[in-house]
């Protein structure tokens, strides 16, 4: 079991953070300090959220770029009607979660009814459902939020204040995401829908041979990938305090470099949880350091670009390996 | 040993007229190993299809099972009655464990929302014990090599309550120590009282394994019989229907020069110090199963696979041979054994797939096709070939097995090759249109190309070649005279052990 652990990407992984955290503190010397990670923990829950939903669609072999989308009509929406009345925050997290999962099922059912690639499929309503937003909307920015969204953003679950009078802690947001992450692996690895998803994504033919109700499996991917993104987009009210019809429209390529980073296989069928975590994390962690050493932001894409062929490049060059073991074995 | 569990009588089946199955009627009693031989194209799959319920046969037949008439069996009425066909694909999850593959059938009848994973360990150690296999339960099935993940769909069809279980030539992907293992654990299957229908056509292990075997041939059933009542020659006799002993063919070709002459080639770990001449006008035969290196030497040949070490002549000058691009234009042509994803784009034309190999000299001056000379060319082969195609704008996975492997080599006889390279020539070709290409075959080699023509259809090598090369771990053992051998001394040569290994006799 240990040794499987050592073997694993998520250790590899894990190493790979640990050690570029300590060489870019030996650089800034301001990387490795509680208030940097706490921080980076904080700011990086709206891509955690929206990370675990991307994995779960692309471990069933699929993939989603409509849900930067999702999240930003979601976010709209539901910020425009609670302006209304007072509203409240569960209000808010539940109005955004039903829109997503709602706008998921408008994937969900496309790729099903007409059995058309899930990457034309969510590239299509990407941007019909951003482009609706923008023309049946007035007035597509929202500069002022009720206050409950920026006072959710300043709870801690615990802190502490230092001697300059900063607070440092583990933020709220991060905590929402860390649970959402857990239950999502809970119900991978403890229930026969999350089985039904590793099938899917592992041999889609046997898996329907099996007897595993595909349609229902591919409605809830998409609706959660479509929740998930509506949760992400009022945990980023939370934190930026306005809502804008663009800011999250490029968080695609972030998203997939994450999970992608974390082990899991454009072809569907491998990867965990916890390595999008590590994945969310490491590229968190690499933009972070990038802004700390004084490089120029222009840079962030070309970095990004760079992660996603790499860890590609490694995944199938393991995987490689790994096959030409067993044909010596079977000779 | 009276009460079968599985009765099949007056099974026929037509698709568009053409009869894939005739007639048949099969019993299969519990707790036996019963073999299904017969050629390719002799209608063991459609068999096999009607009994998993995939397949429905024409009306009049009657299909009892545990002493249950089916009218209509459906894939699911077969698989409650106790039926599990394990296909050659496996139909495994490479990314989940060996419990969950063996156990989540189970979980999902039971309609479970919840998994326990000392459960799935539970359900498929006892399935494993049952059988006397040892896999790690949490080992990901994707990592294990073949032998082993037929063993976990072995173990599922188990836990799904299997009692015959079918098993579509399981060892066509296995080495020979896999093959023991694979056979002792259908042994103990058996032992158990259930029941096995093993589909293949490799004579030694039918020989090995069965407890009775049934024959087909072109969609009949020849007859069902005790394994220990027949010898290898007569078995070969009832799948072929001919006793074929000499060769139909006259020496014709001219030993003056040889066209292609290959010394001491090697590649390790594939074939070592090949030694072999064809001349113009040859049919020269290679068989040897599958492992033996028959495969990769061709590719050696075609530039595919390049050699460690020794020379290739041709027309008495040395080549290196280190690319396909080099082979074509040396004049080596090489239909592949599995044409479906080597041989032919199957979603592109009739047409299409037939000039890709000229392509460059169709082009005119300004880049485009001529289209006449196309057509002339599609007309000619479709012509000459007697391709059944109602239009050269066809897409090519329309056609049959057969007229599919005549537009592969219409796309190599339009490059003029001085040698032809066949690998497997009319494997998935059904009954008929085998004897075609065979004469197709013969007429090319009477213009005066050389063919290689490599086969584990022994009957096929001994009636359409001069000569017959056996190939055996790599090297080639035996060089025979088409005309004064038989299928029976050649299969003798194949199944024979290594020396190191003698069989013990009482």
């Amino acid at each position: 079991m240990k040794r499987a652990f050592l073997r694993s990407h998520e250790f590899v992984l894990l190493a790979i953070l640990i050690g570029f955290s300590v060489l870019v503190n030996a650089i800034s010397k301001s990387f490795l300090t509680a208030e940097n990670l706490f921080d980076i923990l904080k700011s990086s829950s709206i891509m955690g959220t929206m990370a675990i939903g991307v994995f779960v669609v692309m471990l069933s072999g699929g993939i989603d770029l409509s849900f930067p989308a999702i999240a930003t009509v979601s976010m709209y929406v539901a910020v425009r009607v609670l302006l209304l009345f007072d509203g409240n925050l569960p209000l808010a997290f539940l109005m955004a979660s039903l829109i997503g999962a709602a706008l998921g099922s408008v994937n969900a059912f496309l790729i099903h009814r007409f059995k058309i690639p899930t990457m034309i499929v969510t590239l299509g309503t990407a941007s019909i459902f951003h482009g609706a937003m923008l023309t049946l909307a007035d007035v597509p920015h929202i500069y002022s939020v009720p206050a409950y969204f920026f006072e959710f953003s300043t709870k801690y679950i615990f802190s502490w204040t230092k001697s300059g009078g900063t607070t440092i802690g583990f933020s709220t947001l991060a905590f929402l995401m860390l649970v959402i992450a857990a239950l999502t692996w809970l119900l991978l690895r403890f229930t026969m829908l999350g089985k039904g998803i590793y099938a899917l994504g592992g041999n889609p033919e046997a898996a329907k041979r099996a007897g595993f109700n595909i349609t229902r499996i591919q409605f809830f991917i998409y609706c959660f990938v479509g929740l998930l993104s509506g949760i992400a987009s009022i945990q980023y009210v939370c934190l930026v305090r306005h809502v804008h019809p663009f800011n999250l429209m490029g968080l695609q390529l972030d998203v997939i470099a994450a999970v992608v980073l974390g082990g899991a296989s454009l072809a569907g069928g491998s990867g965990t949880v916890l390595g999008t975590l590590l994945g969310v994390w490491m590229i968190y962690a690499i933009r972070n350091s990038l802004v700390l050493m004084r490089i120029p932001s222009y840079w962030d894409p070309v970095v990004i670009g760079l992660i996603i062929v790499a860890s590609t490049a490694i995944n199938a060059y393991r995987q490689q390996l790994r096959k030409t073991e067993t044909r010596v074995i079977n000779a | 040993m009276d009460a079968a569990f599985l009765s099949l009588t007056n099974i026929n089946k037509s698709y568009a007229g053409v009869r894939a199955l005739s007639q048949v009627d099969l019993g299969i009693q519990a707790g036996e190993v019963h073999c299904l031989v017969g050629e390719n194209g002799s209608g063991k799959s459609t068999l096999i299809k009607v009994i998993a319920g995939v397949v429905q046969p024409d009306p009049g037949a009657s299909i009892l099972i545990n002493n249950r008439q089916f009218a209509r069996l459906s894939p699911i009425d077969s698989m409650l009655a106790g039926i599990q066909v394990i296909y050659q694909d496996l139909s495994l999850f490479p990314n989940l464990t060996v419990a969950e593959n063996i156990a989540i059938n189970q979980c999902l009848e039971e309609k479970r929302v919840l998994v326990r994973r000392s459960q799935l360990t539970a359900l498929a150690r006892e399935a494993m014990g049952r059988i006397g296999a040892e896999l790690d339960p949490d080992g990901l099935v994707g990592e294990l090599p073949i032998a082993r993940q037929q063993i976990v769909a072995i173990c599922r069809s188990i836990t799904r309550g299997g009692k015959l279980i079918v098993m579509d030539e399981p060892t066509s992907s296995l080495g020979k120590r896999d093959i023991e293992y694979l056979f002792s654990i259908i042994r103990k299957i058996r032992d158990r009282g259930l029941s096995v229908l093993f589909v293949g056509h490799k004579l030694n292990e039918i020989f090995e394994i069965a407890d009775r075997v049934s024959i087909l041939r072109d969609g009949k059933k020849v007859g069902t019989s005790e394994i220990g009542l027949l010898d290898k020659e007569q078995l070969i006799e009832l799948m072929t229907g001919r006793r074929i002993s000499a060769s139909t063919y006259a020496k014709s070709y001219s030993t003056a020069r040889p066209l292609l002459e290959v010394r001491g080639l090697s590649k390790k770990g594939q074939f070592n110090d090949v030694n072999l001449q064809l001349y113009h006008g040859e049919i020269l035969g290679i068989t040897g199963l599958i492992g033996s290196g028959r495969t990769e030497l061709a590719l050696a040949l075609f530039g595919l696979n390049p050699p460690d070490a020794g020379r290739i002549l041709i027309e008495g000058r040395e080549h290196t041979i280190a690319s396909a691009d080099k082979a074509v234009s040396l004049g080596i042509s090489y239909l592949p054994e599995d044409r479906l994803t080597q041989g032919l784009f199957m979603e592109h034309t009739v047409s299409r797939n037939m000039i890709v190999t000229v392509i460059r000299q169709l082009a005119r001056v300004t880049g485009l096709l001529d289209a006449k000379r196309v057509k002339q060319i599609n007309a000619r082969w479709i012509k000459e070939l007697n391709i059944r195609t109602p239009s050269a704008e066809l897409q090519v996975k329309q056609l049959s097995g057969g007229n599919q492997q005549r537009v592969v080599l219409a796309k190599w006889l339009e490059r003029k090759p001085k040698i032809l390279i066949l690998d497997g020539p009319t494997i998935g070709v059904d009954v008929g249109a085998k004897q075609e290409i065979h004469q197709i075959i013969k007429s090319l080699a009477e213009s005066g190309i050389g063919i290689l023509m490599i086969s584990d259809e022994v009957a096929e090598v001994v009636a359409y070649s001069h000569r017959i090369l056996v190939m055996k771990d790599g090297r080639i053992g035996t060089e025979l005279d088409a005309a004064g051998t038989s299928e029976s001394e050649i299969l003798e040569q194949l199944n024979t052990r290594p020396a190191a290994r003698p069989e013990v006799k009482a």
